[in-house]
């Protein structure tokens, strides 16, 4: 590949990856990938691939006759293999404007398993914090959180849930129960798992596996395996649209 | 021939190009169903990917800087002559270059190339992903002022000290490096680098943004790489599998060690990410995750690849490797942490 080919290539892909950063922010799916809390650095990572690119592309005339002079005699043989193999930084812009973007769902607790129970139990400095809101607009991981943190999970006994989350069918409950689960990201997708509240309800069978549901009703605890879960005695179980922001950010 | 190769190349794209478009159309018109997995492969890949990329790219643009910026008796001036002293300064740089394990691969060679022992390098290369200001912060964040901080600080401190010496006491030690990352002064074939002193403030920042995109894409290739290895691992190996395994004192470590390496997480945030394992793991095994999951994981080995000998890298894999385990058994057995 001559000089003048892989500078127009490289400037080309910075560009792409700023662009596709930017189209995934600005489309909303960035929640699909990466926790919230990373947008910033990954807006201004946007800005500096374009302004990378737009440098390697600008100035390419003057660096060719700089780098070619310069490194004329050295990394001949290495360049000129490893030039094509700039190509591999395409592959991410290539995938993520091909492939549709989908946020994970609930076919990964098959491998993933569900991880209530091992979610913050830790000594973490924000305890209690979760309990500020009003039952009702508690989310899964509020609950998930507030039965870990809390000695007696029985304390919260008879309060209303309001949650939404997908239909995930476990083997070990019983006919009438299933849960509702939501995938929590610390980091990245890569570190995605499943925490879930049970649901008692006799349409609980009908409900379709990884449909979104919105459920309300009364909390109870259930034990499940020797652990203590939410339970949602449902009163209403409504088929809902996929939230815009698939996963929770603890 | 280079023309030809060229030719071939460019066909070979434009083919490419086209069979892409035809695949998006489809894809939009839905006459081509995404296979579930490969969605999957896709969202962990991209995952990855966009979460490390800004990493990459500050470490390349520190490494730019560091190049055009600082000259080779300056960072020479820091240096103690001491083994011990270098290996240790090596392992406290960091405190001053917040960078993670992505940064820190191109941001370690520029400083060979200035000149800064591979010792020294090493074991920079090795704790700076943990001891440095952000990720010291988050793991007070997940952990408060506990043991957990101090072991994961002072471990990693021990462990990337300990191999700099190791590596210290090779009597050629820029044979450790590859050729490419070796200063020019010490034989490597690369001309005196131009004095970049002289120039204009404007030219050594477009300098600067030039050689971090010249890196973006050697470091870049790896991390692509290395973040596909996992996604397709993460899609392939179910992690539950994994996870039963993680009871014994010995078995626990070994299995987030794997898990580390798996997951391939940046070390600013893996504080947060391994409270999900704290109460089904001991704690020596979740050290272990902290300690030697910044140190080594896919993408870094990779990475690693382009500064260092295949030996020196399996060395560098295989030492902190062994500590890690060691250190844990021992917290597992012998104490009550």
């Amino acid at each position: 590949m001559s000089a003048k080919v892989y500078r127009i290539l490289q400037g080309l892909i910075l560009l792409g990856l700023g662009w596709l950063l930017f189209e995934k922010f600005f489309t909303g799916k960035l929640y699909y990938y990466i926790n919230e809390r990373f947008f910033g650095l990954v807006i201004t990572a946007a800005v500096g691939l374009l302004i990378l690119g737009s440098v390697v592309l600008a100035y390419r005339k003057e660096h060719f006759h700089h780098h070619d002079h310069e490194h004329a005699h050295e990394h001949h043989h290495d360049e000129r293999g490893n030039r094509w193999a700039t190509a591999i930084v395409a592959i991410p812009l290539l995938l993520g404007f091909i492939i549709p973007s989908k946020p994970l769902d609930s076919n990964v607790i098959q491998s993933r398993g569900i991880a209530n129970d091992a979610l913050f139990t830790s000594s973490s400095t924000n305890q209690g914090l979760e309990l500020s809101a009003p039952a009702d607009q508690r989310n899964i991981l509020d609950w998930v959180r507030a039965f870990n943190y809390s000695e007696d999970p029985r304390e919260f006994a008879g309060q209303t849930a309001d949650v939404i989350g997908f239909v995930y069918h476990d083997p070990r409950l019983p006919e009438d129960q299933f849960l509702v689960g939501r995938l929590t990201v610390t980091c990245c997708v890569a570190d995605a798992f499943a925490i879930g509240m049970v649901v008692e309800s006799p349409q609980a069978a009908e409900m379709a596996e990884n449909a979104w549901v919105h459920v309300r009703g009364e909390v109870q605890t259930v034990e499940v395996e020797g652990r203590t879960l939410p339970l949602i005695i449902s009163e209403s179980i409504k088929g809902t649209d996929p939230p815009a922001q698939p996963y929770l950010f603890p | 021939m280079k023309r030809a190769l060229d030719f071939l190349g460019a066909i070979g794209l434009g083919i490419l190009l086209v069979f892409l478009f035809i695949a998006l159309q489809s894809i939009n018109s839905g006459s081509i169903a995404i296979p579930d997995q490969l969605s999957l492969f896709t969202t962990i890949f991209l995952g990855i990917f966009i979460e490390a990329a800004p990493f990459l790219l500050f470490g390349t643009l520190a490494s730019g800087i560091v190049e055009v910026f600082f000259r080779r008796e300056q960072l020479q001036r820091f240096i103690p002559g001491n083994p011990l002293l270098g290996a240790l300064t090596g392992g406290l740089m960091g405190l001053f270059f917040p960078v993670c394990e992505c940064g820190v691969v191109p941001l370690t060679r520029r400083l060979f190339k200035k000149g800064l022992p591979p010792s020294v390098g090493v074991a920079f290369l090795l704790a700076s992903p943990v001891l440095n200001p952000i990720v010291i912060a988050s793991t007070y964040a997940a952990y408060g002022w506990g043991q957990m901080l101090w072991l994961r600080i002072s471990l990693s401190l021990v462990i990337a000290v300990s191999v700099g010496l190791i590596f210290s006491i090779q009597k050629y030690p820029w044979w450790l490096l590859q050729p490419g990352s070796i200063a020019p002064i010490m034989g490597a074939s690369e001309d005196t680098p131009e004095d970049t002193h002289s120039l204009s403030l404007v030219t050594r920042v477009q300098r600067v943004l030039q050689l971090a995109a010249e890196e973006f894409f050697e470091m870049g290739r790896y991390l692509t790489i290395g973040a596909m290895l996992a996604a397709l691992m993460q899609t392939f190996i179910p992690q539950s599998a994994l996870l039963g395994l993680g009871e014994g004192p010995f078995s626990s470590i070994i299995v987030m060690i794997l898990l580390a390496v798996i997951l391939s997480i940046c070390s600013t945030v893996d504080a947060f990410v391994s409270l999900a394992f704290l109460g089904t793991f001991t704690n020596g095994s979740i050290l272990a995750f902290l300690v030697f999951g910044p140190m080594v994981d896919i993408k870094s080995t990779l990475m690693y690849l382009q500064v260092f000998r295949k030996k020196t890298v399996v060395y560098l894999i295989l030492l902190p490797l062994l500590m890690t385990i060691l250190a844990g058994v021992f917290l597992n057995y012998y104490t009550q942490f």
